[in-house]
């Protein structure tokens, strides 16, 4: 049979397939340039950039968990100039995808970032990331249909590229900030961002992170991400980007047939750092053992 | 960095609770140097505990592959303990920056805590290439059976002090209480430390190098989870800011370090 067709969409945004590296967990992608083909992924999401540096949160930062890692990196970053003169000359020589993810403690501060990445040319999409559980504040705008749909409308004001807005899982219903951010005219959702969880040392009796609590990833959160993802598809109109625990090409696949029309791998870089493009081999093998032409045919295939 | 698979060639127990692997793997051992480490995925492929890599530091090193030596804390360590000979390993390395010697340095003096001597066997084997160097050695362990590499360090002719917690070989004292009265005995002798072990040996030391006005370089420890940089999750406090063990370590100017 012919070669599948791996290609997806992300509102205007065409991916050569479906599998992106989710932010804070390959850098800006120069990290793993000599081990991976970058050329081959769907999207590098970068790690997220505030307006001004940040130092991060104090160490440890990350701990492992049963079939999962707790991390409280803080969103460390040497801010947006820095982010464009040092990290953008090597995306430039990068053949795919690249999406910028955007942090922010204010409606402005959002705004004001994705006004300065609007000139450039590499930057294909934003993610606005409204969920980040570890920086006081960073959860705020994605609690509520509200907020969440302020932030879109805001960046939205200052961008022509396509927005994708991650969520948090820890609401109340994932699914109701998803329609909001939507009617605010995001192109793309992306779930689910970590969910808060804390370790504590017995021995010390203090909680194991500098930060207190941190944000839970990895395969121990497959299932709730999954669940989260379905029922988001059903809603909304725009595309799905699932993530959560992905660390083959079935988990991968669970995501797509339940309604993700892309995915996200995070925690599984750490892991094997050619997870990624071991991911999208594995999807045009199972395309091909199964005579699936086109990605289009398993997005949502789920039959219930 | 390379990721490669390695061939585990030997694995023994050289103490209770310690053992040693030797690993080939050609294509990560022509690049690395004392000091770097390297991950291991300690599991099968679809193996979701342990689910990190673990990481450690290059025992020894030859052209064809490198040893390490572990002490079992964990599944990780433990895992690994029970690989065979012919068995594959998923191995990443080689990371971080390794130890630096100044160009013209002869002096050196290397103070090892227990399983923090694994690093520090492939420096001490570098050490002794360097014309007239004088090289020392103290190793600390909490009793003789945790002791471990004092027979190899003697036998490349290394000078080496031991320090147990509780006497059953060597002095019964801290390695940096023999630090300090080494240096306080041989008076002049201003070698570079290097040091590698627990928090509060590594603590010790640092006040011992600022007081006398020594260079330090000791190679620290953090959970690790990319180990290229990328995720930033095993920041330490420096004078300089948030610095990465993986990246910008695991070798670290002891001055620098905030405890």
């Amino acid at each position: 049979m012919v070669k599948p067709n791996l290609k997806v969409k992300i509102g205007s945004l065409e991916l050569k397939n479906p599998v992106m590296v989710a932010s804070g967990t390959f850098g800006s992608g120069e990290e793993y340039g000599n081990l991976v083909d970058l050329n081959k992924l769907g999207a590098i999401v970068t790690k997220s950039i505030t307006l001004k540096p940040r130092e991060g949160n104090p160490p440890p930062r990350l701990v492992e968990t049963p079939s999962g890692i707790l991390n409280s990196i803080g969103l460390q970053n040497d801010g947006i100039e820095t982010f464009i003169k040092d990290k953008i000359p090597f995306l430039n020589k990068v053949k795919t995808a690249v999406i910028v993810s955007i942090a922010a403690h204010s409606i402005n501060d959002y705004a004001e970032i994705a006004g300065r990445l609007n000139k450039i040319k590499r930057v294909d999409a934003l993610e606005i990331n409204i969920s980040c559980p570890n920086v006081r504040g960073g959860l705020e705008f994605s609690k509520e249909p509200d907020s969440a749909s302020a932030v879109v409308a805001a960046v939205k004001n200052r961008t022509s590229k396509p927005i994708i807005t991650k969520l948090s899982p820890n609401v109340k219903d994932i699914s109701e900030i998803a329609m909001a951010v939507q009617e605010a005219g995001s192109d793309a959702v992306s779930l689910v961002n970590t969910f808060t969880g804390m370790a504590v040392d017995i021995e010390t009796k203090m909680p194991v992170l500098g930060n207190v609590v941190g944000g839970l990833s990895g395969p121990a959160i497959k299932p709730i991400a999954l669940h989260m993802v379905w029922e988001t598809a059903r809603r909304v109109r725009i595309p799905v980007i699932g993530i959560g625990g992905i660390m083959d090409y079935r988990d991968a696949l669970e995501f797509i047939i339940a309604g993700a029309s892309a995915v996200q791998i995070g925690t599984a870089n750490f892991v094997n750092p050619k997870a990624a493009v071991e991911i999208i081999a594995g999807i045009e093998g199972y395309m091909r053992r199964n005579k699936i032409a086109n990605m289009k045919e398993l997005i949502g295939c789920l039959k219930t | 960095m390379i990721q490669s698979a390695g061939k585990v060639i030997s694995n023994k127990k050289v103490k209770p609770g310690y053992f040693l692997m030797g690993i080939r793997c050609p294509s990560i051992a022509k690049k690395a140097k004392p000091g770097q480490f390297l991950t291991i995925r300690c599991g099968s492929d679809s193996a979701t505990t342990p689910l990190l890599r673990r990481p450690f530091g290059f025992h020894r090193i030859s052209a064809s592959g490198f040893e390490i030596l572990c002490e079992i804390v964990g599944k990780g360590t433990r895992f690994l303990s029970g690989l065979k000979p012919g068995d594959k390993v998923d191995i990443l390395g080689p990371l971080g920056n390794g130890f630096s010697v100044r160009k013209g340095d002869k002096n050196f003096i290397i103070v090892a805590g227990g399983i923090g001597v694994a690093p520090l066997a492939s420096l001490a084997e570098s050490l002794t290439r360097i014309k007239k160097a004088e090289v020392y050695a103290i190793i600390g362990a909490r009793t003789k059976n945790a002791l471990l590499c004092a027979d190899h360090f003697n036998d490349i002719g290394i000078k080496t002090m031991i320090a147990t917690d509780d006497g059953s070989y060597g002095k019964r004292c801290f390695a940096t209480d023999i630090l300090n009265e080494f240096l306080k005995i041989k008076r002049g002798f201003r070698p570079t430390i290097f040091a590698c072990g627990p928090e509060p040996m590594l603590k010790a030391i640092t006040h011992i190098a600022e007081k006398r006005g020594l260079e330090c370089y000791a190679s620290l420890e953090e959970n690790i989870a990319c180990g290229v940089g990328a995720c930033l999750g095993c920041a330490i406090r420096t004078r300089s800011g948030y610095k990465l063990v993986c990246k910008d370590g695991p070798v670290f100017d002891i001055k620098e370090i905030i405890w």
